[in-house]
């Protein structure tokens, strides 16, 4: 194009922009990322990406969170920028987000208390001095006329599940459904799991008595102390048949702790989970590896609570990390669990895995049960020296027709979703979770909870050290441009003394 | 290309016969060693982030200070009319002038060796992906700044002009993500979109998005275009 005039230079600098913006805008929608870290920090899941391209209308992330943090907190911070950037890159301009520190004015922390985000107190070391200052370290998802909330981000593990978890739950995409099943006889407390489950979720309590929804994905099963009615069998075995998926606890024997009783289960629960190729057996299992229980003692004159190594209580720090359910878990606590056999003779449609098992330190009670803590009153706790028993296994059933498989998992402990039992404490709840999310399908958010950032610290250097790094980054390059211009100098001056003299 | 290579060999010798490039170098290193040492030990992080944040802020001085004289000195000392009289392409004029530019601010980024130096020394876990990522950011950066150095130098023959033109012109993409929330959000987007830290976030953590490669790209060729059509004018009847 000949440009030799206003008019054409006008014309020519239109068709670069419009040509320029054309390949950017082409760009946006096929494009490609490499992440270069070594943790491959930077790469959303394909769960997350695939669950930010549903979005269709604006969502606004708002962080509220306080500036100069210390430490750990202020890569937190980083973090969760560096990662709602990964967000917002995939969304296609369909997620924005902005940070703003509520500190700073009384209208801010207005508007964080608004959205829900509440200040948290926290210890800092300011001028040598420990301070507590309230801070803000929440974020709140508006999407149409809808908002989730992360009130606190007090670390970075699993934080990418939590806001993909929240974002799907807001864009309502493939909302499923689970529930909580019991019996009628049966009047067991899941307040804590239920909270937990239903904030992601769509949770339902339901009794087995009636047919089960085959929209419910999962159903969780309290631990029976009896056998089901016919209705109840049926209607669980018809479940497990069409292909659901259920999460069990279930132990073989029944314990009162406080008569110190322990009375066999007969159920026929058991025999439908040997179907399944999962046989729990008729014993309860003790552990080197266990938590403790308060034991009264005679201490001279004085009657004291004493805690002791309580081998009921397994801590299961042996799980299958070949199965992402267990992924990332560090430990487990059971109750008065029972061991499971794994019929390696079932059919070939099913296939069974272990998850977890007690340490290599157990060993196993049958017909009497002898629950004293005082080791010196049971000999059993002196004799731990069996391999580890498995105390939870997934059971995978392939449908001959469909081909399409559907699970079972056993956790035996009846009491390892209940808010007297396991159900309380934090670990398990990973687990509940995480096996929730297999049965559902989605696998790939679990490898999501145990996500965190690497922590790169720098070396400890006392203070002279440091000052020394410090001049040297300051003063070296300085030195090394002005040596190198006097090397310079001294050579172009040798030259023209040379020119001079060659030529007068 | 011999062409290109003549130019850029005379514009370094250029740079480095007059104080002028060793106090530009010399500021620019003082002030990115002030600044890293300063927070590089607070923050605690054995990473280069914090110089990665840092070098923009000093480009927006830095840059058009280099490249004020690039065309506008050839205009006001008239050679650009012997150029014009020489078998030399304007293609190549624009390409030599930015290039020795550009190499200028490499020179000056290869001196931050320093700092990494120090890193490898007293971090811990370094994530090399990610430094290499930042320095590639910055130097894309650094080339976007010289091809708008190059333009604003071509407009006019007063180096003081160009280099204001120079300024504002890359403040102006600097600021943009700054002001995002002062700005109706229908065009938040947009001006999001054409910032240059949005663009640079990502490398500086790690991440490399062909997206932010065309964008550095398409500036850097809008840029030297427009230069070329200014040198043009002065053919026209």
């Amino acid at each position: 194009m000949k440009i030799d005039n206003k008019k054409s230079f006008l014309i020519f600098t239109a068709i670069l922009i419009t040509s320029l913006i054309l390949i950017n805008l082409i760009s946006r929608n096929i494009f490609h990322r490499f992440d270069l870290t070594d943790t491959k920090m930077y790469s959303l899941s394909e769960s997350s990406q695939s669950i930010i391209k549903k979005i269709d209308d604006l969502m606004t992330i708002k962080v509220y969170f306080s500036n100069d943090l210390p430490g750990d907190y202020a890569n937190n911070k980083r973090y969760l920028q560096d990662i709602l950037e990964e967000y917002a890159a995939y969304s296609k301009g369909k997620l924005r987000f902005e940070f703003t520190d509520p500190s700073s004015s009384e209208d801010m922390q207005l508007n964080a208390q608004k959205a829900g985000i509440q200040p948290v107190q926290l210890q800092v070391i300011e001028n040598d001095k420990v301070e507590v200052r309230s801070v803000y370290m929440g974020l709140a998802i508006l999407y149409e006329d809808k908002r989730e909330i992360i009130p606190i981000i007090q670390t970075t593990a699993g934080l990418e599940y939590d806001i993909t978890i929240k974002i799907k739950k807001l864009i309502n995409v493939d909302k499923q459904m689970i529930a909580i099943a019991s019996t009628l006889n049966q009047n067991v407390e899941n307040q804590t799991i239920s909270q937990i489950l239903s904030q992601r979720y769509l949770l339902q309590n339901i009794t087995l008595d009636q047919p089960i929804d085959p929209a419910v994905s999962v159903v969780l099963v309290n631990g029976f102390r009896d056998s089901l009615s016919v209705d109840e069998y049926s209607n669980l075995k018809k479940y497990i048949d069409n292909g659901g998926n259920v999460l069990i606890g279930q132990n073989r024997i029944f314990v009162d702790i406080s008569t110190q009783q322990a009375t066999p289960i007969n159920s026929n629960i058991f025999s439908l989970l040997k179907e399944y190729g999962v046989d729990i057996q008729e014993n309860l299992v003790v552990d080197k590896s266990c938590g403790q229980v308060n034991v009264q003692q005679n201490m001279g004159i004085f009657r004291m609570a004493v805690p002791m190594d309580y081998p009921f209580l397994p801590i299961i720090r042996t799980f299958n990390y070949n199965e992402i359910i267990v992924n990332g878990i560090e430990q487990y606590q059971l109750l008065f669990s029972s061991e499971i056999i794994l019929d390696t003779l079932i059919e070939k449609n099913i296939n069974l895995v272990p998850l977890f098992s007690t340490s290599d330190r157990s060993s196993s009670i049958t017909e009497f049960y002898n629950l004293d803590p005082d080791p010196k009153n049971n000999p059993i706790f002196s004799q731990l020296t069996d391999p580890g028993k498995i105390v939870s296994a997934r059971s995978e059933i392939k449908s001959p027709n469909t081909g399409l498989t559907n699970n079972i998992i056993v956790v035996s402990d009846s009491e390892f979703i209940s808010d007297s039992g396991a159900g309380k404490s934090p670990e398990n709840h990973i687990f509940i979770l995480n096996a929730v999310d297999y049965l559902m399908g989605d696998s790939e958010l679990i490898a999501l909870r145990s996500r965190e950032i690497t922590t790169r610290p720098l070396k400890e250097l006392d203070n002279n050290t440091k000052s020394k790094w410090k001049w040297m980054n300051m003063l070296l390059p300085s030195i090394f441009i002005i040596s190198f211009g006097i090397l310079r100098f001294r050579k172009e001056n040798k030259r023209s003394d040379y020119l001079e003299e060659l030529y007068g | 290309m011999n062409n290109i290579k003549i130019i850029i060999k005379k514009e370094l010798k250029s740079y480095f016969n007059s104080p002028m490039a060793y106090i530009f170098l010399i500021v620019f290193a003082i002030t990115n060693g002030y600044f890293f040492t300063n927070t590089f030990f607070l923050v605690n992080q054995s990473d280069m982030r914090i110089l990665f944040n840092i070098i923009p802020l000093v480009y927006l001085f830095f840059i058009p200070a280099i490249t004020m004289s690039l065309i506008a000195r050839e205009k006001n000392s008239g050679t650009m009319e012997v150029m014009s009289t020489l078998p030399i392409k304007d293609s190549d004029f624009i390409l030599g002038k930015f290039f020795s530019a550009l190499l200028l601010i490499v020179i000056g980024l290869s001196i931050t060796i320093i700092h990494l130096f120090t890193l490898i020394n007293v971090g811990t876990n370094i994530d090399y992906g990610s430094v290499f990522t930042g320095y590639l950011g910055i130097i894309l950066l650094g080339a976007v700044y010289a091809s708008i150095g190059t333009f604003a130098s071509s407009v006019t023959d007063n180096q003081v002009i160009s280099f204001i033109i120079s300024v504002f012109i890359v403040l102006t993409f600097f600021l943009m993500d700054k002001v995002i929330y002062f700005i109706p959000s229908s065009i938040q987007g947009i001006i999001q979109f054409l910032s240059v830290d949005f663009h640079l976030s990502n490398m500086s953590r790690g991440v490399i998005d062909t997206r932010n490669i065309i964008y550095f790209i398409s500036l850097i060729y809008f840029f030297l275009s427009m230069t070329a059509r200014v040198l043009e004018m002065r053919k026209w009847k």
